[in-house]
């Protein structure tokens, strides 16, 4: 039987690596930095690069990933290959109806590994000074909400500096890896054929 | 003139919202604000709109200040009734939103905004906007243009069912259909597969857009 690897964002490394270890220690596992997805492209390429070199190999692939380049349609599509159903990964986490019910709320999530990086983003990637990043969140959002999976303390210190820096309240949110854990399980199912044992 | 508009292209590549409605606020002072939007912003906007297809390290600070800097404009102009207000835009009436399951707002909220700079009567319906709404709404303030964003494919592809309620009405060609986001520019062909009347290369060319899809939609009543 052919192995499958999951190519992963890293962004949910933790939670993906959790899952692993309780429900599928051979599957193999594969990250890519999350820094990619404020480059669409680049992640495109890395994502096309990884992807033919694990089928090369014989293997099955599932993409732990969003919609997150445009390009992600053409690779799920692939043979062998399937993708977590997902726009992105706070809705992997979340599930389609709560990530709406929130979205509509105003929010705007932090990933527990996306928290630490939180300055680097909006500074460097972003561009945005602490008076555009005020604006900026205000006119778009309400409310901070960092989804809280539970694999590592919660950085209460670095969400209320990020919150301040937005001028948006945060709140945290704890998060089963239950919906996550089932868009795995729904993805290895199709990339090994309909109903095939994994 | 020239010395203006590239202080002004500078600040905004410095992300200096303040600096950049100091520049125009100091112009205004002495020559006015009636044709500062023309002679000013909007040649300094073009640069930006070009910069923005061309280069890769323009950051989302850059070209979300160049539209509050022109929010900030439009603001002052109406106060001071320097261009047609109270609810009698010089162009027509157009709506805007992010299709079903769309949260991404930004692209939508500046394509609003360079749109009225451009005079037109916008009416944004939001995020995450279901088809039929948009049609009816359309029907409601007799808008010949709606405007469409999606970030991703997956949204992207909701935007057929937009299509699909205009033409089910029989209001093909009289309803124009502009669609716009991320997923656009890197997807030529997409605009045309979800159903798109047209496409732009980035919010600063709606005002372009849209003019083009109107007098279609005039066009199509006329039979010119």
């Amino acid at each position: 039987m052919k192995s499958v690897v999951l190519i992963c964002c890293a962004v949910l490394q933790a939670e993906v690596e959790s899952l692993c270890q309780t429900h599928w220690p051979d599957l193999g596992l594969r990250f890519l930095p999350s820094m990619m997805h404020m480059h669409p492209e680049q992640l495109a390429v890395s994502l096309q690069s990884a992807l033919e070199s694990e089928l090369k190999q014989g293997h099955r692939v599932v993409l732990v990933y969003g919609d997150c380049c445009a390009r992600m349609t053409a690779l799920e599509a692939l043979p062998g290959v399937a993708r977590t159903q997902g726009k992105n990964c706070c809705e992997l986490l979340l599930g389609a109806e709560e990530y709406r019910r929130l979205s509509h709320e105003g929010a705007f999530f932090l990933i527990p590994e996306w928290a630490h990086k939180w300055k680097n983003i909006f500074v460097k990637e972003f561009g945005l000074n602490r008076d555009n990043a005020t604006c900026f969140m205000q006119d778009m959002h309400r409310k901070l909400i960092y989804l809280d999976t539970g694999l590592t303390p919660t950085p209460e210190n670095r969400l209320r500096k990020c919150a301040e820096y937005c001028g948006l309240p945060f709140e945290v949110r704890p998060v089963s890896l239950k919906r996550l854990q089932l868009a795995i399980e729904d993805a290895l199912l199709r990339c090994s054929g309909a109903g095939a044992p994994v | 003139m020239m010395d203006l508009q590239q202080a002004l292209i500078e600040r905004i590549h410095l992300g200096d919202r303040g600096g950049a409605n100091a520049l125009l606020d100091a112009w205004a002072l002495e020559s006015g604000y009636e044709h500062l939007l023309a002679e000013v912003l909007e040649p300094a906007l073009l640069v930006i709109g070009e910069e923005w297809n061309s280069s890769e390290t323009f950051t989302l600070a850059q070209v979300y200040v160049a539209a509050k800097v022109t929010e900030d404009l439009l603001g002052k102009i109406v106060a001071l009734r320097k261009i047609p207000s109270g609810g009698q835009p010089a162009k027509g009436p157009v709506l805007i939103g992010n299709i079903e399951e769309d949260f991404h707002a930004l692209g939508r909220k500046m394509v609003g905004t360079f749109l009225r700079a451009e005079g037109w009567d916008v009416h944004d319906l939001g995020n995450d906007v279901p088809a039929a709404l948009f049609v009816d709404k359309a029907q409601e303030i007799s808008a010949r243009v709606i405007g469409v964003s999606a970030m991703m494919m997956t949204t992207a592809c909701n935007i057929k069912r937009v299509r699909e309620e205009i033409d089910q009405r029989g209001l093909t060609g009289r309803i124009q259909l502009a669609v716009g986001g991320a997923v656009f520019h890197v997807c030529p062909g997409l605009a045309e597969e979800v159903g798109g009347d047209g496409t732009a290369a980035n919010a600063l060319g709606a005002g372009g857009l849209f003019e083009r899809l109107w007098e279609q939609s005039i066009g199509k009543e006329t039979g010119k």
